[in-house]
């Protein structure tokens, strides 16, 4: 009869197969997610880039939204 | 033999305390963190071996553990520059493994539904009772484990097979003590009514 004990052991000693690392897929992978973050760097700089231009213009509307009473006057 | 193999185990703790790291490795090392390709490559072969064996543990499919081992190494290449030199490299390897070993079951766990009972399955192809070779053995152990959820599945690989303590389970895994205390006393009371339906003893 088995026991778990032995179970253990048995799965404890068991070798594992040769495994190759393929280094050039590894870098490969690596250049292609950091060029990934080109596009989204842009993206993100520009949205920055916009709501500073636009600053001007929305921050009395914001401004206005944080003050109930004109909120209640808008409405 | 139940608390004197417990003790073994406890004893045979895999912490990071009291390490001291060679020069050459060290250097070895910050040449890897600056992006030099052969010393990363000249790690990677140094601690392949054991990472590939820890993963073994995690999955017995040729094909997935290459898999498993590559993504471990990219993620081990794009992280190296957080790596502070506060643990042992391997310690901070296996976390990696263990946390790309936890994702793959998770997934798997997701798309497996299984249909005949584990029990079923192998009282019919008397697999539990009759002579079987040593890595039926190993491959009857990764699907009784199988069986449990992944958290619980990942504690009980650690701390049996892996010779893990709670503390060295909670740190490996970002959990907490407790956390892993529950899953362990869980994943236990499951596999001892697994091993019961199984017909295998001495489990405790």
């Amino acid at each position: 009869m088995i026991t778990f004990h032995h179970l253990i052991a048995t799965a404890k000693s068991d070798r594992a197969p040769d495994v190759h690392i393929e280094y050039d897929r590894i870098l490969q992978r690596h250049e292609s997610s950091t060029l990934q973050l080109v596009p989204l760097a842009f993206i993100a700089g520009g949205g920055l880039l916009t709501s500073l231009v636009l600053a001007p213009y929305t921050m009395p509307i914001i401004q206005a939204l944080e003050d109930p009473l004109l909120v209640l006057f808008l409405m | 033999m139940d608390i004197a193999w417990s003790t073994l185990i406890l004893a045979s703790s895999t912490t990071s305390e009291a390490w001291e790291m060679d020069d050459a490795e060290r250097l070895e090392i910050e040449q890897a963190q600056r992006g030099d390709p052969v010393a990363f490559q000249r790690i990677s072969e140094r601690y392949k071996r054991a990472i590939t064996q820890q993963l073994w543990r995690y999955e017995r499919n040729q094909e997935i553990l290459h898999e498993l081992t590559q993504d471990v190494f990219m993620q081990v290449y794009t992280s190296l520059p957080s790596y502070r030199f506060e643990a042992p490299l391997l310690f901070w390897l296996r976390k990696i493994a263990s946390r790309v070993g936890y994702r793959y079951w998770k997934r798997q766990a997701s798309r497996m539904k299984r249909t005949v009972p584990l029990h079923e399955e192998l009282v019919n192809n008397t697999l539990v009772h009759s002579e079987i070779r040593e890595i039926e053995m190993a491959d009857l152990v990764q699907r009784i484990l199988g069986q449990l959820s992944p958290s619980r599945r990942m504690v009980i690989t650690l701390y049996y097979l892996e010779d893990c303590s709670l503390r060295d389970i909670a740190r490996r895994m970002d959990w907490s003590e407790t956390y892993v205390k529950v899953q362990l006393y869980r994943a236990r009371k499951q596999l001892k009514a697994l091993l019961d339906k199984l017909g295998i003893r001495d489990f405790s």
